[in-house]
């Protein structure tokens, strides 16, 4: 009989090789049907042109630009939308966890129906019913009115006002010069839909781990407010909500993490971000290995990221706390 | 409450103004959504034109969803085969009913464990037989024309019923104290979880022809289906170990005592209570199962969503989709509500057991 010691090494071993086996037959594979397609792994690809535009990103790109250009406009468009969903899901999130709690039965139970009508439909339902919305149900520029006289809802857009007039207003106001609307900032039905889609999905996500966070503060800590003389809000906000977010904080990371890995979903509609400029660099080039690693490796290079300092904070708020 | 002021005075509360805000904003849109459903709507019994004259926000147009809730059901499954496929939609939800009732009866004696998997083993090749044919005088219908509810429930379920069979020894692997083992669990799971579900997704349709010899095509819902259940195991695997965590390592150390080596604790002593305790969170996946395999259609496979896409593109219904969305999203909802509570009356029934107070 092989010691106790052999028995753990042999395990082991025999784990590893079959793992480096099976990744083995994979890369044959890869290797011997590159070779008889006549292509080659190289990332050199990304210098070339790319015959795609990307329709909107912080970082400008327009069609013949190289594809490492691409890949990061649509990595920005991807950080952009992640972080503006973050934010206003933590908004909506808190505002609706708050909702949940309500002494107000109406306001309880409507909060409740909502919250479990969203988080039991598919995100993509939902971002395809907010992008038909956006796409189908305004009217097209010439028939929009504007609402406050500043703000346009149309199908090409919403046109808000923006900061930097030309002289005269702080504001310059978007206005209907022939057939389009020019002046103020406009945001493209694509990222008006995904991003109001994802700010419901995770708010509602949001508003559950909230509300576990504030149940989870002793009543004692509500009470003894109470009777300090402040009123509920005040209580809510400056005692439990402290408090809270102790607990709130790992499954809130958590989210974060799902909404930017949600983001990813914008391919169906029709928003730049990375995958979607991994599939047109795709099918331009034909390099798919090369541009899936490139997407997994970001998506895993930020997901880590966002985890490790999670795992700082939460060590730190370890040591800190009385347990 | 001793500090607030006297009942006569309660409008001037904010917290009065607020809430009555609240529900008047609530009664305008119960009000505006009645008016859209039924009060402006025309009936599905009527007829297309009936719907010419109502405007996409004002009313709904029933008939459109009468007209196509055929297609969005079952997709491209042959028009009179659908009965099988119907069938298959009964059987399907009545054999997961039964088995979540079951689970809870596993829970409480911790006996019938065996004929779940025993239903589980004879029933999945029936349903292929019901869905596929090919034998026995049973008309084939091609797997890759198996489309909208059935396939949004038998990747479900399959994935579902796959990812938790490999998330088991996945969670035993990563808490194993070799080294090797631990960390190849370990990445396996980080990379997983770090990904989103459409780029495995891609990588299983585009890179297919790269990754596999030459000559294997598996069909779509198979690939489908492999890339839902690694993806999946990842996600229950760390559900599962958080469970065993929090098992007290007495529990460990008086199954050494009795003198059972580490497979016996871990299938007669850990795994059951950790299961026991897992089972909420897990039925949480069974959901999260349901909605992941909406994100095929990004892919090019026409589950629900995707037949939905399909009807709603129409052009001679003028573009409503309102209606549509509404009856592919009630599905969801009753599935994964029924889920949803089922795992909630599991919480309650576990809190009630391990006697907390609240």
């Amino acid at each position: 009989m092989m010691t106790y010691r052999a028995r753990r090494w042999l395990a082991q071993a025999a784990a590893i090789c079959a793992v480096m086996a099976v990744a083995a037959w994979f890369i044959s594979n890869v290797a011997r049907n590159l070779s008889a397609a006549g292509l080659r792994l190289d990332f050199g690809f990304l210098e070339g042109a790319a015959t795609f535009a990307v329709g909107e990103s912080l970082v400008p790109f327009e069609s013949g630009q190289s594809l490492l250009r691409a890949f990061v406009a649509g990595m920005s468009n991807t950080v952009t939308v992640s972080a503006l969903a973050i934010l206003g899901a933590t908004v909506l999130g808190v505002t609706i966890g708050i909702a949940r709690i309500s002494p107000t039965s109406l306001i309880r139970r409507t909060a409740q129906a909502y919250v479990e009508t969203i988080r039991n439909t598919p995100l993509l339902l939902q971002l395809l019913f907010w992008h038909s919305l956006m796409t189908q149900g305004f009217p097209n520029a010439l028939e929009a009115s504007p609402i406050l006289g500043c703000v346009f809802l149309t199908n090409r857009g919403l046109y808000l006002p923006a900061l930097g007039g030309n002289g005269e207003s702080w504001l310059s106001c978007p206005e209907l010069t022939g057939f389009n609307i020019t002046g103020g900032m406009s945001v493209s039905p694509e990222f008006a839909g995904l991003l109001i889609g994802l700010v419901i999905y995770g708010g509602s996500y949001i508003s559950e781990i909230v509300r576990g966070g504030i149940l989870a503060v002793p009543r004692g800590q509500t009470e003894a407010a109470l009777a300090c003389g402040l009123n509920r809000f005040d209580a809510l906000r400056l005692v439990v909500l402290p408090q809270a977010l102790r607990t709130m904080v790992p499954p809130m990371t958590s989210q974060y993490l799902n909404l930017l890995k949600s983001s990813s979903l914008a391919v169906t509609v029709g928003y730049p971000e990375l995958m979607r400029v991994s599939i047109a660099a795709t099918s331009q080039t034909g390099h798919a290995l090369e541009c899936i690693a490139i997407v997994m490796l970001v998506y895993l290079f930020i997901s880590l990221g966002i985890a490790a300092c999670m795992n700082l904070y939460n060590r730190r708020q370890l040591a800190y706390s009385v347990r | 409450m001793m500090l607030q002021p006297p009942s006569r005075l309660a409008w001037r509360r904010p917290s009065f103004i607020a809430n009555s805000l609240a529900v008047v904003l609530l009664a305008w849109l119960a009000w505006k959504t009645l008016d859209w459903a039924i009060m402006s709507a025309a009936p599905p019994w009527a007829t297309a034109d009936a719907c010419r004259n109502i405007q996409k926000s004002q009313g709904a147009c029933w008939p459109f969803l009468a007209a196509k809730f055929r297609l969005v059901l079952f997709g491209r499954y042959p028009y009179e085969e659908q009965w099988r496929a119907a069938l298959f939609v009964a059987l399907a939800g009545a054999m997961i009913v039964w088995t979540l009732w079951q689970a809870l009866r596993v829970r409480r004696t911790g006996r019938g464990a065996r004929s779940i998997a025993m239903a589980w083993i004879v029933g999945l090749p029936c349903w292929a037989l019901l869905l596929v044919g090919g034998v026995a005088g049973i008309p084939a219908v091609s797997l890759d024309n198996v489309d909208g509810l059935p396939l949004t429930l038998l990747l479900a379920s399959m994935a579902a019923f796959g990812a938790f069979w490999l998330s088991l020894p996945l969670a035993l692997a990563r808490r194993s104290e070799l080294p090797g083992i631990a960390g190849l669990a370990t990445l396996y799971i980080e990379f997983v979880r770090g990904v989103p579900l459409v780029a495995f997704l891609f990588m299983a349709f585009a890179l297919t022809p790269i990754l596999l010899p030459s000559g294997w095509v598996p069909p779509a819902p198979v690939r489908a289906l492999c890339v839902l259940v690694f993806f999946l195991a990842a996600y229950m695997a760390e559900i599962v170990r958080g469970a065993m965590q929090n098992i007290s390592t007495g529990q460990y150390e008086a199954a050494s005592t009795i003198g059972l080596g580490y497979w016996k604790t871990m299938r007669l002593v850990v795994l059951p209570q950790a299961l026991r305790q897992a089972l909420p969170s897990l039925a949480n996946s069974f959901i999260s199962a349901i909605k992941d395999t909406a994100v095929v259609f990004t892919v090019g496979m026409f589950d629900m969503l995707g037949a939905a896409e399909s009807a709603i593109s129409d052009p001679s219904w003028g573009g409503r989709f309102l209606e549509i969305y509404v009856f592919v999203g009630s599905f969801y909802v009753l599935m994964c509500g029924g889920v949803s509570l089922y795992s909630r009356h599991l919480e309650r029934v576990g809190n009630k057991q391990s006697g907390a107070t609240r």
